[in-house]
């Protein structure tokens, strides 16, 4: 090892973290830290919880099952519902493991159900990452959970099948399955850049959520990402997300370098992200 | 520009008939002047020449904005793409071959260990399940597994093995992937190719 460049790479990192969580607070944004290690009680697993074990390191002791975090907001939630959490506006480090993955996640969580506070802590995280992390942005996908739940009835939403041709846009065998005249269909079967003004014009159901697309897409596109799209067939990941969810990828990335999005739990929230690998970090 | 990641061997030679086919000449010219080349590019399109399993991996990772491969392809593997549209070409089967019928097949080899242990489980029959890259039949004839699952198209390479097919499953045929992103950054270019593809029987 060669322990000079590496004493820098160190250095630089828990600098990093550092400077995040100071610009922040200087931001106006209280610091929220959290034990990396959760434990959850068998007698008041939640569908989401138990949905979430799939996917992360858990092990039993006593009465308990414990778990390393998985995900920053996920945790906030949790604590949300157990605890009074008096602020507006959060941030917080902290590395996540899910299964052969290890990231650290700088992210915030704004209290509020207010868009227009709700975009300025986007765009907070979205300077940082820019300036601070020189991260270009190439691509913005922006979707809204509401819209599936509006257009899928409960047995289909939970249908393994149907979400997984919906994970691929698979449009002829969402057809087989579902049939021609399914709105899921209907909408998925026009061209791309129709389907926001298709799903508001035939669907009155939808106008709501497309027209907070369309908001947050401008508020996007201000921030001179060459690419905003909007994707209407994504699948919450969790129940509490309630809205608009967003994920953000530099060039040539699988992974987001950004995720994040509106919740509710108990109250309307809004929280975004930053995730970072050794690539990255 | 338009990048369309591709199998090499038997889908390729499908894939040129295809092109001919709705007169997509300049793509087909292309790709049959192909020797060893691994990259083929026109003024339009590049065409990335690699193994099928391969063709997802290159269209995930955004190498190649477009890919052509089998469903038995996609089947096994989780990626993240978009899976478009069926192909007219590369049609075969799954199918169960033993060298004789049996009420059960408690030990089946096969490459595609994620269908088998699907199909296991949806007629609720347990199967140890022994993964091998190749020559599957091999597995059946020497008596190493009570049967294959393995894609057949004609069922030649079967017969000469002493096999028979007992169970004929899911048909499987090539399919239009894109990656994730590209499919809306350059979405135009793509819908264009998907008219194109969809001309055949018009």
């Amino acid at each position: 090892m060669l322990f000079e460049q590496n004493n820098q790479h160190i250095l630089d990192k828990k600098h990093q973290e550092w400077e995040f969580l100071h610009h922040f607070h200087h931001l106006g944004y209280d610091l929220l830290d959290l034990s990396i290690l959760e434990e959850f009680r068998w007698d008041s697993l939640s569908p989401d919880d138990l949905k979430s074990m799939t996917n992360r390191y858990t092990w039993q002791a006593n009465d308990s099952l414990l778990s390393i975090r998985s995900d920053w907001t996920d945790a906030i939630v949790r604590y949300r519902k157990k605890y009074k959490l008096k602020t507006d506006k959060i941030a917080y480090s902290g590395p996540v493991y899910s299964y052969n993955k290890e990231r650290m996640q700088f992210g915030m969580e704004t209290f509020s159900e207010d868009i227009d506070t709700q975009q300025k802590s986007m765009k907070d995280l979205l300077d940082y990452l820019q300036t601070h992390l020189k991260q270009t942005v190439s691509v913005a996908v922006i979707s809204h959970y509401s819209l599936l739940k509006k257009l899928l009835n409960k047995d289909e939403l939970q249908d393994p099948e149907v979400r997984h041709l919906l994970r691929e846009r698979n449009l002829d065998g969402l057809t087989k399955y579902l049939g021609d005249t399914h709105p899921v269909v209907q909408l998925m079967s026009q061209p791309v850049p129709d389907q926001l003004h298709f799903a508001r014009d035939q669907f009155p159901d939808l106008k709501g959520p497309v027209n907070e697309i369309i908001n947050w897409r401008n508020a996007l596109e201000e921030k001179n990402i060459p690419t905003v799209y909007s994707d209407l067939f994504s699948l919450p990941a969790q129940s509490y997300y309630k809205g608009i969810f967003l994920q953000f990828y530099t060039d040539q990335t699988v992974e987001p370098i950004v995720t994040g999005g509106q919740y509710s739990s108990p109250t309307k929230a809004f929280g975004m992200a930053i995730n970072l690998t050794d690539l990255t970090y | 520009m338009i990048t369309i990641a591709l199998s090499k061997g038997r889908q390729l030679k499908d894939f040129i008939a295809f092109l001919k086919s709705i007169d997509m000449t300049q793509w087909s010219n292309a790709l049959e002047s192909v020797s060893r080349e691994l990259v083929v590019q026109t003024d339009s399109v590049r065409f990335l020449l690699v193994k099928g399993e391969d063709v997802p991996v290159y269209v995930e990772e955004g190498v190649a904005d477009l890919g052509i491969t089998g469903s038995d392809v996609l089947y096994e593997q989780n990626r993240h793409i978009n899976n478009l549209m069926d192909l007219p070409f590369g049609y075969c089967h799954f199918a169960l071959a033993a060298k004789e019928p049996k009420d059960a097949y408690p030990v089946v080899a096969t490459k595609y260990v994620q269908f088998t242990q699907n199909y296991f489980d949806s007629i609720m029959q347990p199967v140890k399940i022994i993964y091998l890259k190749g020559s599957v039949e091999l597995a059946a004839t020497i008596d190493m597994a009570d049967a294959i699952m393995d894609i057949v198209q004609t069922g030649t390479t079967l017969r000469d093995n002493g096999l028979e097919e007992q169970i004929r499953l899911d048909d499987i045929n090539a399919r239009l992937i894109s990656n994730k992103h590209a499919f809306f950054s350059k979405n135009s270019e793509i819908q264009s190719i998907i008219n194109q593809f969809n001309k055949v029987g018009a």
